[in-house]
């Protein structure tokens, strides 16, 4: 066989394959698949949520820890801040404590800052937290 | 009445850039336009009865990857490259030699030769075998070249490799083609194309 003679043979391939291919239902497929590719990386607010609220919550864990080591005379002692927390105002911080429905506990003023809460009620707030 | 003259068909740049403002429609139509040589390539290349997943496979790499596309092949052909990557994958994935299906081609034509047919279609399932043990880059540029028609300036632009490497690589595939079908006698095979 000379080189002519397979390159015409060769331009004969696939045909049945091209032939049998369902162009509709590929096309639709592979947009599909484009679509749900683009809904998974889409940045969500629910999981930016519960990012932020695992974050806090180890925020209050290293806070409270910092507290019981030492009795009731805070130390300041660099906390480790989950991503994202460090950046939040105030403002967002309040509306983190409303989505995870937090309510403070009796035995707080209004007004109190996790900064001014002593040992006992960090572990108040820590214990409601969890359930 | 005058027939509004009919709008010209977008290029494959413009769907392109269409997909990547967010038209989904470019991609389908993208799809719809190069699907079929994508089938024909992954068919010859002995890809069986895989052809139409990797088919899919390779339009979506294609689309997941077009910012790496520069524009020194074609869109089809760049698709072509991503479906040879998509079975040469495929096929270390599942660590064997191509399974060559019967595909069920049947020959349409009045002066039909029932001896004649079989010969020719022996000899085809022999090349696509043949075609499908070559090394995934000898595969390709013979594909892309004898198949497709390409020039080795654009089949060297696809697979990221110099104009004389895709010659030697089209060379070394033929010589090994040509061994694989020693058997055959030249003038064997029908000397026009008929189908």
């Amino acid at each position: 066989m000379n080189e002519r003679e397979l390159t015409r043979m060769a331009q004969g391939l696939g045909r049945a394959a091209a032939d049998g291919l369902d162009v509709e239902r590929t096309a639709a497929a592979v947009t599909a698949r484009l679509r749900a590719e683009r809904v998974r990386h889409r940045p969500r607010p629910v999981a930016r949520w519960l990012a932020l609220a695992a974050g806090f919550a180890v925020l209050l864990a290293g806070t409270a820890v910092t507290f019981g080591d030492h009795g009731a005379v805070p130390r300041v002692q660099p906390v480790a801040l989950a991503p994202g927390l460090d950046d939040l105002s105030p403002a967002e911080l309040g509306e983190l404590l409303d989505s995870l429905q937090w309510q403070a506990p009796v035995s707080l003023d209004v007004g109190t800052t996790l900064g001014e809460l002593d040992g006992t009620q960090l572990e108040e707030l820590l214990a409601l937290m969890e359930g | 009445m005058t027939v509004p003259d009919a709008q010209p068909e977008p290029s494959d740049a413009e769907l392109i850039a269409g997909w990547q403002a967010g038209d989904e429609a470019a991609a389908t139509e993208l799809v719809r336009r190069h699907a079929r040589a994508v089938a024909r390539f992954l068919g010859a290349a002995g890809a069986g009865e895989d052809v139409d997943d990797l088919v899919q496979d390779a339009f979506f790499r294609a689309f997941q990857n077009l910012d790496r596309f520069r524009g020194t092949a074609s869109f089809r052909t760049w698709v072509l490259r991503i479906a040879g990557n998509a079975l040469t994958d495929l096929r270390r994935r599942r660590g064997r030699r191509p399974v060559v299906a019967l595909d069920g081609r049947e020959v349409a034509d009045g002066r039909f030769d029932p001896h004649a047919a079989v010969v020719e279609r022996d000899l085809e399932d022999q090349l696509q075998t043949a075609i499908g043990r070559l090394p995934a880059m000898q595969r390709d540029v013979f594909l892309l070249r004898a198949q497709q028609g390409l020039e080795y300036a654009e089949i060297a632009a696809a697979l990221d490799t110099s104009v004389g490497a895709a010659r030697v690589h089209y060379h070394h595939a033929v010589k090994r083609l040509k061994r694989a079908l020693a058997d055959v006698p030249e003038g064997s095979t029908a000397t026009e194309d008929t189908r």
